[in-house]
């Protein structure tokens, strides 16, 4: 312990780590980033100007410093937002030291004290990281433990709150994970060709409650099973989750307990994979607040079975998990024809399809004059029967081709239909079920061609073209893309989205961007002038809603 | 289930309402920061109806029309103007751009954190722990409209010591207005009731001083506020709330709603 606490001086001595290094063998590492936006008022995207920021300028950044010496590491990251850009979480005011940690293993355990990320499984009873484009961040402050009790078996074990913004959550998590892995145990299984791991996780949230009309349950708990089984090029994933009841904002404040189950079986041979995936999800909103909303203090995740694009057009209508509720599938198979066959060519080709489908769930509700034994269950679902609100589905097909040396295509296309009340509007099921007219969609065809050229050495040229058309919401729109990069420092972007369906007249509007970047070792710098339309961004179906905006951006990152 | 989870039968508590006592208590004002065009905003509204019903008089509700212009502005289908640049100015300062939000008794303030500001399913928690929490200083006042002004006397009696300077805001609000809202399930309600809608503040948006520390039982602060009467208000729907405040964080240590004679 006193090389660990040698250790430990020494990264409180953060300035003087760097000469430490000979000392102790430690490695400090780091990252850095600082974004901001200049905004322009521009009364075509924003006519009222309610987008248009009183401050003019918002900047943001962070910057992570991680020290490292053997078995032993310690962090810190410093965040500031002076002030939070738009389209960012408002809680993000001010600036100061949001995630530090220090971590050393010993004797078959590894254990953490101050901030962490973890998950367990697939993250349906408890995942905590972070996406920083979306500005989510539910890192946990407490004391993680993970022990290594036997050949083949892992235990973790979480205790802490939940980072909100610059705060911590109301609620406190206490969990453990447990995970054994078959074939490591029992060499029968490996001698078989078998790899199989089964895991069990349970997750109980504390938050005291004190409302006056309900007696609000303080402890929660969660707890989920998962298989993983694998031989030869087959794959099957499977994982079930059970919630207690937690009356909460999301739900409406009922006490139905939860419950999710997600399935995915793979292939891959030859060229040739194939998934399918199926999901069921019915009131697994799990927050460390029960009253928090947006993506705010979420405990559990729960993964999309909807592939994400991110051609820009068809990211316009990106799928978000619905956390009260969903069932979908997807079925996706891509082959690779041989180089030198008949359709392969010289250089072989992918083609791919994808189609994935949500809808709502069953759920039969309790009329409030119904709910005699006033139980405030909300509704009763039938895991056996089918919703009838679809959410969304998605059908695409692509091929990826390098047709000569210097040249490359990937050609998409997509029909999508897309429920704007459930994943724009927020509307629940009930309201959508009495009046079926009032729900607002929008169905496309949407094809891209993205093409890659080389000019010449570390010269290239990127093109997309995209068309959405649709008659629905803002209407069809088409893109243009043209990128220039040379190798290994400049990358110049001009762009155009041209929204000539809008059903408003004075909103067929162009979006113009150009871009130039800069790349000099780990560092890069990025500056950007034109026009962003809104929209929603998404990352694995957690999404925030973008508002429009006009200016010039830059972007400056760099490590070391 | 496991010790760390409580599965509970029966949800409903019985009445919460202590009809015992006679001695003014702490209240509780919730600032509701809303929007004829915030689809959600009428939830909150209703929120603070359920808990005037538990409550009574004790919870004071403030609607404050103030937030992103596609949620707040008018046009043909929203015509009433409820924006206030009083509102406004306690929106901004205090920081928020989305809607419905509010503060109870503006706890927990402060300058770059959020936990002042709570959603409405959380002002039932809320209320119900000031209102359990101690009282500092009782209010009483009088609001009367002559001669096209309203005059509101306010007297201030402190019930323990205290040792910071209390500042103390007048403001007037009405209720019973009968204009457009776009409700929950995207429809427009023409006939929608508006309550509690901020109209004006008495004195400054941030009060005027009321006492310097130190002040202890048995002292009386007072102070006299006057403002134009605007005819366009509907005296008999229309009340002041007066509240007393510590300067330094803004918690509201006492308010009062009087009805306008």
């Amino acid at each position: 312990m006193n090389r660990l606490f040698r250790r430990l001086l020494t990264l409180l001595l953060l300035p003087g780590a760097a000469i430490a290094q000979d000392s102790y063998g430690g490695q400090l590492h780091g990252n850095f980033q600082l974004d901001g936006q200049w905004y322009l008022r521009d009364e075509g995207i924003d006519p009222t100007g309610e987008f248009y920021p009183d401050e003019r300028f918002l900047g943001q950044g962070y910057a992570n410093f991680v020290y490292t010496d053997g078995d032993f590491s310690g962090g810190l990251r410093y965040e500031n937002y002076q002030n939070v850009m738009l389209g960012f979480p408002e809680g993000y005011r001010g600036e100061g030291i949001t995630y530090r940690y220090l971590q050393f293993k010993q004797d078959n355990l590894d254990v953490t004290v101050g901030s962490f990320y973890e998950q367990f499984g697939s993250g349906m009873v408890f995942r905590s990281y972070e996406e920083r484009g979306l500005g989510y961040d539910n890192a946990m402050d407490g004391v993680r433990v993970k022990a290594n009790l036997a050949k083949g078996v892992y235990l973790k074990g979480v205790l802490g709150r939940q980072r909100f913004y610059f705060e911590k959550s109301p609620g406190l998590l206490r969990g453990v994970d447990a995970e054994i892995n078959l074939s490591e145990r029992w060499h029968v299984l490996d001698s078989l060709g078998l790899r199989w791991t089964i895991g069990a996780s349970y997750m109980s949230k504390y938050q005291r409650a004190n409302d006056p009309f309900l007696v609000l349950p303080e402890n929660v708990a969660a707890g989920g099973v998962r298989s993983q089984l694998m031989k030869g090029p087959w794959v099957l994933n499977t994982e079930f989750a059970y919630k207690a009841n937690d009356p909460s904002a999301d739900n409406g404040y009922i006490y139905k307990d939860g419950n999710g189950f997600i399935a995915n079986l793979s292939y891959s041979k030859n060229g040739l994979g194939v998934i399918a995936g199926m999901k069921r999800i019915d009131n697994m909103s799990f927050r460390s607040d029960r009253n928090g909303s947006t993506i705010d203090m979420l405990v559990n995740y729960l993964s999309p079975t909807t592939e994400v694009h991110t051609y820009a057009l068809p990211a316009l209508y990106q799928y978000a998990t619905q956390i009260n509720g969903e069932e979908g599938i997807q079925l996706e198979a891509n082959y690779r024809f041989k180089r030198k066959s008949k359709l392969g060519g010289k250089y072989g080709m992918l083609v791919s399809i994808n189609y994935s489908a949500v809808q709502s769930i069953d759920k039969d509700y309790v009329a409030t004059s119904n709910d005699t034994l006033r139980t405030l269950q909300g509704y009763y679902s039938d895991p056996m029967e089918r919703g009838t609100i679809p959410y969304f589905h998605d059908l695409n097909f692509k091929i990826s081709k390098k047709v000569n040396s210097s040249f490359k295509y990937n050609l998409t296309y997509l029909n999508l239909h897309y429920n704007r009340s459930v994943l724009e509007d927020g509307l629940g099921d009930e309201p959508m079920l009495s009046n079926p007219e009032n729900i607002k969609t929008m169905d496309a065809d949407v094809i891209v061609l993205e093409t890659l050229f080389k000019v010449k050495s570390k010269h290239y040229l990127r093109n997309e073209f995209q068309l959405l058309s649709t008659q629905d919401d803002r209407g069809s729109m088409a893109m243009a893309l043209i990128e220039y990069s040379i190798a290994p420092h400049w990358f110049f972007s001009v762009q155009d989205i041209y929204n000539y369906g809008n059903p408003d007249p004075d909103q067929k509007l162009h979006y113009p961007l150009a871009s130039v970047v800069y790349t000099e070792g780990t560092s890069r710098f990025q500056l950007s002038y034109g026009r962003q339309q809104r929209g929603i961004f998404c990352v694995g179906g957690v999404c925030r809603v973008v508002p429009p905006s006009n200016g010039v951006s830059f972007s400056l990152t760099t490590s070391f | 289930m496991t010790p760390s989870c409580d599965v509970i039968d029966q949800p409903f508590k019985g009445n919460v309402q202590d009809t015992t006592s006679t001695l003014q208590q702490r209240n509780v004002l919730i600032e509701d920061f809303t929007g004829h065009r915030c689809k959600n905003c009428p939830k909150a509204s209703k929120a603070i109806e359920a808990l005037v019903d538990a409550y009574g008089s004790r919870i004071i509700g403030l609607a404050i029309h103030a937030g992103p212009g596609n949620f707040t502005n008018t046009n043909t289908d929203y015509p009433a103007d409820f924006t206030t640049p009083e509102g406004k100015a306690i929106q901004n300062f205090f920081g928020t751009n989305f809607l419905p939000v509010g503060m109870v008794n503006r706890e927990n303030w402060t300058a770059s954190g959020n936990g002042h500001w709570s959603a409405y399913t959380n002002w039932p928690t809320l209320s119900s722990e000031a209102i359990d929490s101690t009282l500092n200083i009782a209010l009483e006042a009088s609001a009367s409209v002559n001669s096209g002004n309203l005059e509101v006397s306010a007297k201030g009696f402190p019930q323990m010591g205290l040792l910071h300077d209390l500042n103390i805001a007048v403001l007037i609000k009405e209720s019973n207005i009968v204009s457009p809202q776009l409700m929950p399930d995207d429809t427009r309600d023409s006939n929608y009731v508006h309550m509690n809608v901020l109209r004006d503040y008495v004195t400054d948006t941030w009060g005027e001083s009321f006492g310097t520390s130190p002040m202890l039982p048995g002292d009386t602060l007072s102070g006299n506020y006057t403002i134009a009467w605007n005819s366009d208000w509907v005296q008999s729907n229309a009340a002041v709330v007066v509240y007393v405040f510590n300067p330094t964080n803004y918690r509201i240590l006492q308010v009062i709603e009087i009805p306008v004679n």
